[in-house]
């Protein structure tokens, strides 16, 4: 392996972990405020890419259609949170669970019913142009990934250190009965944090469907695995250990699909990743022990 | 109040409705001839399943348009298997055990045929598999024929005609399921007897849609040529990206049959010009027959678009309806008429026959994707029984 080669890897290592990490921040933050796996963020992932392609058709323009997908993949995950969650909220946590896949899979049928079964092309030509810098190639598009990436966990940091709502919802997070008693509005908090996570997963399944051109029925079942596995290996709850997990996971996968004869799956390698970091390290890259 | 009355009075008039339901009823049994069909309808490979039940839908309303057959109309029970193998054997059971249809045209993949395959062959009941390529499908079964080729066969032509076209160095694509694995092993046998050199070989999933790490790798290593075993996702995907990539057209691109799958119509455009695609058939062609077909298949469906699930399905379909025909409505005339099939037309206007292991001798279609004409040109057909022929890949399976 050259170091061009290798150089390339990371490259596409990168783009592959800032979409993993799009979906598990979301995760990781609705965990943090309801203690829930939300399996079905998987479908509101593929709900964004459907949006971004119905938007894209209708307005022709990549940012709008963008924008709306999130703005509307947000407004569901809040009404998911409102009217499938919190009616359960004080059930055990295994009925949420089932309730959360149930959702998942009927959203994978509504997609096949709305949209028929076939894989839809997304095609952006502004997103296909190919850049060549010292060797190493990038499309449009994976530079649109990694600057919009950046730029939404700059946004959300900021949000959540900075204003007072992300105070709140930190403190939910931290201890939701003490905040309760502070007088935080949990409700509020758990709505608000389902509509940025929501919206933030939009944004991956829209520059998914444009990246690989395909949108379809069941783009979120590799998602719905990996994102579980993202969380858990970052640390529950933990947003930057999200994070990190996601790019751990782009880069091993990467290289351990390419350059090992290990016969697994890129699911099969998250899977065999959480496995490990269970055994040795359950409290995840970031959490707490 | 006389409870007596009353319960006689409701038990009479409950059985008044009876006998009049029974005697508007229609009188099922007796005048249709009832073929079961069976695909993914949902689930991840729908795509396929679908475009399968549109070739079997226009195949039976051909016929009955036509009067059915000996004066019957024919009746298509159709049921989904999700793709999955354990839907398929309970899908099967329920054709044969309450359906009671006489006989199965299949619309679902090698991975789901495989596992329906024993209980059909068990059942005693004639099955024309349509597009499953995996030689498990057919091999110990004596009731179940298929109307595709054997995938091996696909990759023979494919290593044969990408030597003859003097490459050397090839890359290997294996989608890692029976179909797949079965087109690579093909292409890996004609390399080893023709001195190609395979210097990468990866086997990916069937729902795999990143292979950008993979072709980085396969670019460097400078090959001639590319094989792709996989679904149209797949193929796509590989195409797609390695054209970003740069591998191809440096790199010739050479795909199995589903290519012919409308992921690829709607999803490659320019970056699939010049990938080589082993068809078993090719619409539309100069002749009479696909020209007519072809016409209706766009008058009924809006599109020019037939698929590989779908033509191959509305061919089995076809064939299935004439064993009936020659064979009679039982069982084992169906049989032994497929058996006997020594000639009968496929899509492309060529004639098909059977071998004694209820595989046909089907001619490979080479077809070139052209995005200026969003389609597949011919290349041209090939029916040397030495590249064709499917019974000496029987042997690498048990």
């Amino acid at each position: 392996m050259t170091t061009g080669v290798l150089a390339q890897q990371l490259v596409n290592a990168l783009s592959l972990g800032a979409i993993y990490a799009m979906i598990a921040v979301g995760l990781a933050m609705i965990y943090g405020v309801l203690r829930i796996l939300h399996i079905a963020h998987a479908g509101i992932y593929a709900a964004g890419a459907y949006l971004g392609l119905y938007f894209y058709g209708l307005t022709g323009n990549f940012v709008i259609a963008l924008l709306c997908a999130m703005l509307l993949a947000g407004v569901l995950g809040g009404l998911v949170e409102r009217f499938v969650y919190r009616p359960m909220i004080d059930k055990p946590r295994i009925v949420i669970l089932i309730a959360s896949i149930g959702l998942f899979i009927c959203l994978s049928d509504l997609f096949r019913i709305l949209a028929g079964p076939h894989q839809l092309p997304f095609n952006v030509p502004e997103m296909q142009t190919q850049y060549t810098l010292a060797g190493l190639r990038m499309s449009s598009a994976d530079l649109f990934i990694l600057v919009g990436t950046a730029t939404i966990f700059v946004a959300l940091w900021l949000f959540m250190q900075k204003t007072r709502t992300g105070f709140a919802i930190r403190a939910v997070a931290q201890d939701l009965e003490a905040a309760k008693t502070m007088g935080i509005d949990a409700d509020r908090c758990a709505f608000l944090v389902f509509v940025v996570g929501s919206a933030i997963a939009a944004f991956g399944g829209v520059m998914v469907g444009v990246l690989y051109n395909a949108v379809y029925t069941t783009m979120g079942d590799m998602i719905a695995y990996k994102g579980l596995a993202l969380i858990v290996i970052g640390g529950f709850g933990s947003m930057s250990g999200a994070v990190l997990a996601a790019f751990l996971l782009g880069l091993t996968e990467t290289l351990v699909t390419t350059y090992t004869e290990i016969p697994l799956s890129r699911e099969g390698i998250a899977m065999l990743l959480l496995v490990l970091l269970i055994l040795f390290r359950p409290q995840g890259l970031l959490g707490r022990a | 109040m006389n409870t007596k009355w009353i319960s006689r009075t409701v038990s009479l008039v409950l059985a008044a409705g009876c006998i009049a339901l029974l005697a508007g009823a229609p009188v099922r049994a007796a005048d249709t001839i009832k073929i079961g069909f069976f695909g993914p309808l949902t689930g991840p490979f729908a795509g396929l399943g679908i475009d399968a039940k549109k070739g079997a839908d226009l195949a039976v309303s051909e016929i009955n348009g036509a009067g059915g057959i000996n004066g019957k109309k024919v009746e298509l029970v159709s049921y989904d298997d999700r793709g999955n193998r354990a839907e398929a054997v309970a899908v099967v059971r329920k054709l044969i055990e309450q359906d009671k249809v006489i006989a199965i045209v299949n619309g679902s993949l090698s991975l789901t045929s495989i596992a329906a395959a024993p209980v059909v062959n068990a059942a005693k009941t004639p099955m024309v598999v349509a597009y499953a390529n995996a030689v498990g499908v057919v091999k110990g079964h004596e009731w179940v024929f298929r109307w595709a080729s054997v995938a091996d066969v696909q990759g023979w032509v494919m290593g044969h005609e990408a030597v003859k076209a003097g490459k050397k160095t090839f890359a290997l694509f294996m989608q890692d399921e029976e179909y797949g694995r079965g087109i690579i092993n093909g292409a890996e046998k004609a390399l080893e007897k023709l001195g190609g050199k395979v210097v990468y070989k990866k086997a990916v999933a069937p729902t795999e849609r990143e292979f950008r790490a993979f072709l980085t790798e396969v670019k460097n290593l400078n090959v001639d040529a590319v094989f792709a075993s996989g679904f149209g996702p797949v193929l796509t995907a590989i195409g797609r990206q390695g054209s970003e990539l740069g591998v191809f057209p440096k790199a010739q691109l050479y795909v199995g049959c589903d290519l012919n799958e409308i992921d690829w119509y709607t999803g490659i455009g320019q970056h699939g010009d010049g990938t080589i695609g082993t068809l078993e058939f090719i619409v539309p062609t100069d002749h009479a027959f696909t020209k007519a077909f072809h016409k209706r298949w766009q008058d009924t469906y809006k599109t020019p678009v037939v698929t590989h699930e779908a033509g191959l399905t509305y061919d089995a379909a076809r064939l299935m309806f004439d064993a009936i025909k020659r064979g009679g409505e039982t069982q084992d005339g169906i049989r032994k008429a497929l058996a006997a099939t020594k000639s009968f037309m496929n899509l492309s206007g060529v004639n098909v026959s059977y071998t004694e292991l209820r595989e046909p001798l089907l001619p490979i279609a080479l077809g070139r994707w052209d995005s200026k004409v969003k389609d597949i040109r011919l290349v041209r057909i090939v029916d040397d029984p030495k590249l064709i022929d499917p019974r000496p890949w029987y042997q690498y399976y048990k």
